[in-house]
């Protein structure tokens, strides 16, 4: 059966999509299917304010259709028969792909990150030498925060139970921030992680979203070595569909009501979601507090600019 | 047909269609748990809310929001009529106009309260129609401030109706009448929308009417998954 390659690119950006398609194109056992992406720019401001539940996000329009992008891409792996899919960014540059013609995931795993950037260092270099390696995602945000690196979406590799477990958990959690942090975050054990406040940019966000969102959210994930894919020194689409998306922007930042944050937070909590509405989530969950985290230090630094 | 007349600034809105939005997200926009979303409804709703957006960083004070089925009925008296001073949208199309589309498209064009065509949707048992208005920048701010809490379930043109009267403009003569059962019901449960956010207007006369003999976007983006 071949390996379903779904490359997310945006319509007008048929020449990155074609460098892909070039670098693939000598693997024969892959199938490429183009996702087409969503340009972030498109999005009115209340639609990326209901989306991600955070009233700035139509500052980063690019964000959230790289997002949205990724979910096209999840809802056609659900549907596929594949027992697993490869999801690239059209950024992406390829190695080592003709492993995966004979790749077999780790038995009930839901998502393994094939790219460089998640890549931690190998402490046993035997290991290193034994083939593929799929390791535990729990360094990785202690690993991009010391490299200055973000997750990355630009490869990996997903089962259809991950597409699926994904489409459900971003219908309750919303799209706010990166896709490549949500991924990673849902990977990690709440009761595990370490505390946010040991790492400081990235990485701490990463553990920030573990921690807001209910624990039950959760996917078997890895990353593996060797690498199959890192990104071609190539502009963000994301970002350019971001500066974009300013040009466009329309509305006045609301502060979120008590009813609004409450919404916010019902929306994280799967018991309360699958309850009905009528169940008030409790005060003070860690989403609200996340979320107040973020206006509060937002609203900081606009006085301070002032 | 709409170069031909002078005066008009014409901007393409490029319109979204439902079914590319991911399924997901749809769900999260139009936000009724006992009903999935119908994303060609969807698309024409976000649709609107673009236009709106046009309109409120435009730099005219007002923009006439057309869906491109609509057909002009002597389009020109546009600019020929006062828009009262309160008014932040004003209905220009047949379904919300006491005047016939079938009239010659002359005389002169004003504006009537929005309880005359509450009267003309009871009596002809349409829709609303979203194929004509006019929206001012007030108005079109109020709009995307105000969705982006109600957010996108059901009709647009119905829910635009039902931002330009408050519940109690449904009592008394409209009580039991077709407009009051379904302005306050088609809502998703969950968010019920405003009321009464915009000063709005019908006009004696149609400016537009929506085609007839075509096929319509949004019922085949229903369709799809």
């Amino acid at each position: 059966m071949p390996v379903p390659v779904y490359v997310i690119s945006l319509e007008r950006d048929a020449d990155r999509l074609r460098a892909v398609v070039d670098q693939l194109r000598p693997y024969r056992f892959l199938e490429l299917i183009h996702v087409k992406g969503f340009a972030g720019r498109d999005l009115p401001d209340p639609v990326c304010h209901v989306l991600t539940g955070n009233v700035w996000s139509h500052h980063h329009k690019g964000t959230l259709g790289c997002f949205m992008s990724h979910l096209n891409a999840w809802q056609m792996v659900a549907e596929s028969d594949a027992p697993f899919s490869m999801v690239v960014e059209d950024s992406a540059i390829f190695s080592n792909c003709d492993l995966l013609e004979t790749l077999q995931l780790p038995p009930g795993s839901h998502l393994v990150f094939c790219n460089r950037r998640t890549a931690y260092p190998v402490q046993d270099a035997g290991q290193a030498a034994a083939g593929v390696l799929f390791r535990s995602v729990d360094p990785v945000p202690a690993h991009i925060e010391t490299h200055g690196m973000a997750v990355g979406t630009d490869g990996y590799l997903i089962t259809p139970a991950g597409a699926r477990k994904l489409l459900e958990y971003v219908k309750v959690d919303r799209l706010f921030s990166h896709v490549d942090l949500r991924m990673l975050a849902y990977c990690l054990d709440q009761n595990t992680i370490p505390a946010p406040d040991t790492l400081r940019k990235t990485g701490r966000n990463v553990l920030n979203f573990r921690r807001s969102f209910n624990a039950s959210h959760r996917l078997a994930g890895y990353t593996m070595l060797p690498s199959l894919t890192g990104r071609a020194r190539i502009s963000s689409t994301r970002v350019i569909e971001d500066e974009a998306g300013k040009q466009t922007i329309v509305t006045r930042p609301i502060i979120l009501s008590d009813a609004e944050q409450a919404d916010g937070e019902r929306h994280c909590d799967t018991d309360a979601q699958s309850a009905g509405p009528a169940v008030p989530p409790p005060a003070g969950s860690p989403f609200g507090q996340f979320m107040r985290g973020i206006l509060g230090r937002i609203s900081a630094s606009g006085r301070a600019g002032r | 047909m709409l170069e031909d007349i002078p005066n008009l600034a014409v901007q393409r809105i490029q319109a979204v269609y439902g079914p590319d939005l991911p399924a997901a997200a749809s769900v999260l926009l139009w936000s009724n748990p006992s009903s999935p979303p119908r994303r060609g409804t969807l698309g024409t709703f976000l649709s609107h809310v673009k236009a709106w957006e046009a309109v409120a960083c435009g730099t005219e004070t007002y923009g006439v929001i057309l869906e491109d089925d609509a057909m002009l009925l002597g389009f020109e008296r546009l600019i020929s009529f006062p828009l009262p001073e309160d008014a932040e949208l004003v209905f220009i199309n047949d379904r919300m106009s006491p005047g016939s589309r079938h009239a010659p498209p002359t005389g002169p064009i004003m504006c009537f309260p929005i309880a005359e065509a509450l009267r003309s949707l009871n009596k002809t048992g349409q829709g609303v129609g979203g194929d004509g208005y006019i929206l001012t920048k007030v108005g079109a701010r109020k709009l995307l401030e105000t969705v982006a809490k109600d957010r996108f379930f059901g009709h647009v043109d119905w829910r635009l109706l039902r931002y330009s009267v408050k519940a109690e403009d449904l009592h008394g003569e409209f009580a039991g009448t077709r407009v009051s059962e379904i302005i306050p019901h088609h809502h998703s449960k969950a968010f019920p929308p405003a009321w009464g956010v915009l000063r709005a207007y019908c006009l004696n006369k149609p400016l537009v009417a929506f085609g007839t003999g075509g096929t319509s976007t949004r019922e085949e983006a229903d369709q799809q998954r």
